[in-house]
């Protein structure tokens, strides 16, 4: 069964604090350590291309062993901030740079921050209805290409990261099927209106879909797959903000210690949220890991991940 | 239509369970901001608000009514439209 065997990541290394410019954005210390949680946020260097920041988390798992860069057969990135306009896609970009031979199946995913979910669930049946056995899942969507930097609602919140998921035969995790959501009707949500410009956030509308539409599907997905709260090690939300998670939790009664946020230092990085916090528990793998991302489209996505 | 006293009931109903507070007082001409809302707990009263109620204020935005009478009329906005 193909799965999760490694994750790689990129953490952008310039860090811009929030609580230094907390008087310029009319909030105090404790809106921006308790309510949005970000105290500081990563950000990438001028120039520095996503595909760059896909190469940069490659660097980071490249030395996994057992893993072979020539093994490689499908490459995938999911980013709506993509190099230049997005053609050539990058994920052709990534492969030319990393070197890879001409036998890899490559395609970009335009999804937000349910793109990790539905990146697993996309990638592990492609690559199992391909015959495919070595496959790099890259999230990367540097959304300081299209912040307004006047725009306090979103100035805040956004950090730049990237990550690279090798997903292969004996993995650490293998992938339950996943449960998706998208309303196209509340798009202009989290919308960039043309190209060049910048992003717009409805915070309020953000805010109700991720207490209503998301803990509706987690509850529906874990009665689908028959499994309770307690069945759960591991509760990981797209960290949007602490408020989020933290009413999400609240919302579904779930405990807080299952129910990690560990974003205050770097910002909200979209697809890359999920698999930064998956990375740090790789090495001792709690169990059953529910994983939910939810964000543009408006799109939601959950899924379970199964140890060993 | 709900009445402007079950409507102020909803609210400070609202506000007590945003606060995680045993009481909540606030006037019918006083901001919410003077109950310790911020603009997310504001984000947080409209869904309680919706629970207790019934009404779905849709895209609305607490922003645009900051005290219970210009929320009560957004309310009797939309129970006219229904």
């Amino acid at each position: 069964m193909i799965g999760i065997k490694a994750i790689g990541s990129f953490v952008a290394p310039n860090t811009v604090s929030n609580h230094a410019r907390r008087g310029q954005a009319g909030k105090d210390e404790g809106f921006i350590r308790d309510k949005i949680g970000f105290e500081a946020l990563a950000k990438r260097d001028p120039g520095q291309e996503t595909s760059d920041m896909c190469v940069a988390a490659f660097e980071d798992l490249k030395d996994t062993p057992g893993f072979d860069p020539a093994m490689v057969d499908c490459l995938v990135v999911c980013t709506q901030n993509p190099d230049a306009h997005g053609l050539p896609h990058t994920s052709a970009i990534v492969h030319g740079k990393l070197g890879l031979g001409p036998d890899v199946a490559s395609f970009d995913i335009s999804l937000g921050c349910s793109g990790y979910v539905y990146g697993l669930a996309m990638m592990t049946a492609f690559m199992a209805a391909n015959g495919l056995r070595s496959g790099l899942l890259f999230t990367a969507d540097p959304y300081s290409k299209i912040i307004d930097p006047q725009d306090w609602d979103t100035e805040l919140l956004f950090g730049d990261a990237a990550t690279v998921t090798w997903l292969g035969e004996d993995p650490v995790y293998a992938c339950r099927p996943a449960i998706f959501g998208t309303d196209g009707s509340m798009g202009h949500s989290i919308a960039v209106a043309e190209r060049g410009g910048t992003l717009r956030m409805l915070g309020s509308n953000v805010f109700k879909f991720s207490m209503t539409a998301v803990p509706e599907q987690v509850r529906r997905y874990l009665a689908r797959e028959g499994l309770g709260d307690d069945d759960i090690d591991l509760f990981l939300f797209h960290q949007g903000s602490r408020f989020i998670v933290d009413n999400l939790t609240r919302k579904l009664g779930l405990p807080p210690e299952k129910v990690p946020f560990e974003a205050g230092q770097v910002g909200n990085t979209v697809s890359s949220s999920l698999p930064l916090m998956l990375k740090q528990r790789l090495q001792a793998p709690p169990p059953r890991v529910l994983m939910s991302g939810f964000g543009v489209g408006l799109s939601w996505a959950t899924m379970v991940l199964e140890a060993g | 239509m709900i009445s402007k006293d079950e409507f102020r009931n909803a609210v400070i109903a609202g506000i007590k369970a945003v606060k995680s507070a045993d009481a909540a007082n606030i006037g019918d001409d006083e901001e919410f901001s003077n109950a310790g809302l911020d603009s997310l707990d504001s984000m947080n009263l409209v869904l309680e608000v919706e629970s207790i109620t019934g009404l779905n204020f849709g895209e609305f935005n607490l922003s645009d009514a900051n005290t219970i009478n210009e929320f009560y009329a957004k309310a009797q906005q939309l129970s006219n439209k229904a």
